[in-house]
């Protein structure tokens, strides 16, 4: 089938050239029909930098997740050394090198606040006692089976910082870098080898901060990051489709030089996403409220609903405003021993409105 | 299997697609490329920077005048002998190839956002070292533009601060000397260069008409308008912030780059295109890029910039809309149809 509408899109291109140099004419409207592929298996698709990152981000949880063992203390410099990578392997702390940072690609202004959950998760990961209100440490989950490093206020900053990096790094660079005026108002006619024009790059780069193989959706597995949480809210949002789908749109329209269907499927990639985003924060205030006598299921779910919420700023088109997220967090408060079900759920309920989810968001 | 489908109208885009690569193997060549280069060297390169020097000269006279008996009513002559240079400077900003290239000229007249930290201790020596790294963002006309108009009582009383103030308008004069001066040997190599491969004089001007927009675009309007911070605005890094004259300081920066684009009343980039018979959408190429730099001089006359930015920045919107377009059509449409590259990069890589 993908053969058959590449053949079908040269053979129209040519056509339209003859007729388009013999009568040098302007106005042509002839409407084509460009189908877009059921997968992500565009001609010239490179993401190797963003896969990296994506693998660097993998890293340095599991480095801050050893942490949630007993005695186990993380070390500031090596934190550093991975958010920076230093000498292309973050001193030997990733077990690859790439020449690929996550710093200098993190929304600026909150490079400091990732430096700030890097000392909470260093100073943390520093204390001998069991982790409650006022005290940092860890806490186990009721049944026992999983423990997690919490700080005094009940925060998990493994948390924070790989979902704040997961907004403030792949979101952003996708939703507002590489799909915004500057890296889309760029050449589409020269072609790279292997990296196609600048613009299909650089929409392949977005799509690489993703975290779906090309197969996706038809394939599931190995997804990564944001994929990940897409493909956990599909059966109610049809995410993966929806997404997927505003994805492989836009590349084909760029393939088409066709610029109003790829402006639309900029929209549509940044909503989507956004809707997954928010959709997330919901899931987890909800799984905070029906745990909200247990301190580790309240304060990791919390911390994953404060990060996805905090992520919602990074799309420069979001739905949401900035007043509205701050109104979202507040309800959440800074002390997660404090918090209370009734105002999670008004959290829940203010996001569920913003987003026209208010069908769903008991079942998210 | 399931396909899904989009129905898309095969616009001019891919005939002038289709055309053009045709034309590169062939390229057209009856337009006078050459007279094209003389008459922007001539009537506007040197015209330009002539006068950028006249105006610093009659700056550097008023300073003196203002240093030898500093008072209220000298500092005002000296801040509008300053807002003449400056604005014809920032028309100058787009000639950054040749001799301004070589001397990287922007950087040393005029860095902005400034490091007032840095300006404040120099205003304390009063001796500078001028070209400096430490110093880099603390000379200049965005330095000027702090040290005459933030604290004035402070620069009528003190001495180093007016030595700093006048060591800073020598360091700017100079520059402006030499780079005309550079100018008049250089012009030739200019004008016999007819090619248009990178490093080529043409391929040059191009690529700094387009470079000088996007520095127009970012750091004059969209870094203070939030642009680059998810709508959260930065107004203290408008060019002009503390002489409150940024809007005049970018129209006059979009006028030069206009008169780099049609070449003044002779042969420019615009009648290239037209030689070329380059269109967009039907229109010619040209003319909707000159009506878009027309409009942004003209929003620009009726707009003060911080006030805008602090009190109402969705209002710039229209304006920005604008100047993005206009991106597209210089840094794509153009240097297309023209057969140059743009051969500055973005730096922030993969």
């Amino acid at each position: 089938m993908l053969k058959k509408s590449f053949k079908a899109a040269i053979f129209s291109l040519a056509l339209t050239q003859l007729i388009g140099c013999k009568e040098d004419s302007v106005d042509l409207e002839t409407p084509v029909q460009v189908e877009v592929p059921e997968t992500y298996d565009f001609e010239n698709v490179s993401y190797g930098g963003q896969t990296e990152r994506l693998n660097q981000l993998t890293e340095m949880s599991t480095y801050l997740k050893t942490a949630n063992s007993d005695g186990v203390e993380l070390d500031q410099t090596v934190l550093t050394a991975m958010f920076e990578n230093t000498g292309d392997n973050a001193n030997g702390n990733y077990t690859f090198s790439s020449t690929k940072q996550l710093k200098n690609k993190c929304y600026e202004s909150d490079q400091a606040l990732i430096q700030t959950y890097f000392e909470s998760a260093v100073s943390c990961s520093q204390s001998t006692v069991t982790g409650s209100e006022g005290i940092a440490g860890r806490i186990s989950s009721a049944n026992g089976e999983k423990t997690a490093l919490f700080d005094e206020n009940g925060w998990e900053p493994q948390q924070l910082i790989e979902k704040v990096l997961m907004g403030a790094v792949f979101y952003y660079q996708a939703t507002s870098k590489y799909l915004g005026a500057d890296k889309m108002n760029v050449d589409n006619e020269t072609i790279e080898e292997g990296k196609g024009t600048t613009m299909q790059h650089h929409w392949d780069e977005a799509y690489g901060y993703f975290g779906a193989s090309n197969e996706f959706p038809n394939v599931t597995e190995n997804l990564l990051f944001w994929a990940k949480y897409c493909n956990g809210r599909n059966s109610l949002l049809n995410s993966n489709e929806m997404l997927s789908d505003a994805f492989r749109t836009g590349r084909a329209a760029i393939n088409a030089t066709e610029y109003d269907t790829r402006d639309q499927a900029i929209a549509e990639v940044r909503k989507q996403w956004e809707l997954v985003c928010a959709a997330t924060a919901i899931h987890y205030l909800n799984g905070a409220v029906e745990n909200i006598a247990d301190d580790y299921a309240r304060n990791h779910e919390l911390s994953e609903a404060f990060a996805f919420i905090q992520s919602l700023q990074y799309n420069e088109r979001k739905v949401i405003s900035s007043s509205q997220i701050d109104e979202v967090k507040n309800l959440i408060g800074n002390n997660l021993y404090q918090v209370s079900a009734d105002d999670l759920a008004s959290a829940s309920a203010l996001l569920a409105q913003i987003y026209g989810l208010d069908d769903i968001k008991s079942s998210l | 299997m399931k396909i899904s489908k989009v129905f898309i109208f095969c616009f001019s885009a891919v005939l002038f697609a289709g055309c053009k690569r045709d034309s590169e193997e062939v390229p057209r060549d009856d337009f006078d490329k050459a007279a094209m280069l003389k008459n922007m060297a001539e009537e506007v390169v040197q015209v330009s920077y002539s006068e950028w020097e006249s105006k610093v000269e009659l700056l550097q006279q008023k300073a003196s005048e203002f240093v030898a008996a500093p008072s209220e009513s000298k500092l005002t002559k000296m801040q509008d002998a300053f807002l003449d240079a400056f604005k014809s400077w920032t028309y100058c900003s787009v000639f950054e190839f040749g001799p301004a290239a070589d001397k990287s000229l922007r950087l040393k007249v005029n860095i902005f956002p400034i490091d007032t930290a840095q300006i404040e201790i120099n205003a304390l020596a009063g001796d500078v070292a001028f070209g400096n790294a430490q110093n880099a963002e603390s000379v200049g006309f965005a330095a000027l533009d702090y040290l005459l108009f933030e604290n004035e009582e402070e620069l009528i009383s003190s001495n180093p601060r007016q030595a700093y103030v006048v060591a800073n308008i020598e360091w700017i004069r100079e520059l402006s000397e030499e780079v005309n001066t550079a100018w008049n040997s250089y012009q030739s190599d200019f004008i016999s260069n007819t090619s248009s491969g990178a490093g080529s004089p043409l391929s040059n001007l191009v690529n700094e008409v387009n470079y000088e927009f996007e520095l127009f675009k970012n750091a004059r309007i969209g870094i203070p308008l939030g642009k680059k911070t998810l709508g959260v605005t930065q107004v203290h890094k408008l060019e002009g912030f503390y002489s409150e004259h940024s809007a005049e300081l970018s129209q006059s920066n979009i006028s030069g780059i206009k008169n780099a684009f049609t070449g003044g009343t002779g042969l420019g980039l615009d009648d290239y295109l037209n030689d070329l018979d380059a269109r967009k959408n039907g229109g010619l190429l040209s003319a909707q890029i000159k009506d878009l730099l027309d409009e942004l001089e003209s929003d620009l006359e009726s707009v003060n910039l911080k006030y805008a930015i602090e009190n109402e920045p969705s209002k710039l919107d229209p304006m920005y809309n604008r100047i993005e377009q206009l991106v597209v059509l210089l840094k794509v449409d153009m240097t297309s149809q023209l057969g140059v590259q743009i051969i500055y990069q973005d730096n922030d890589g993969d």
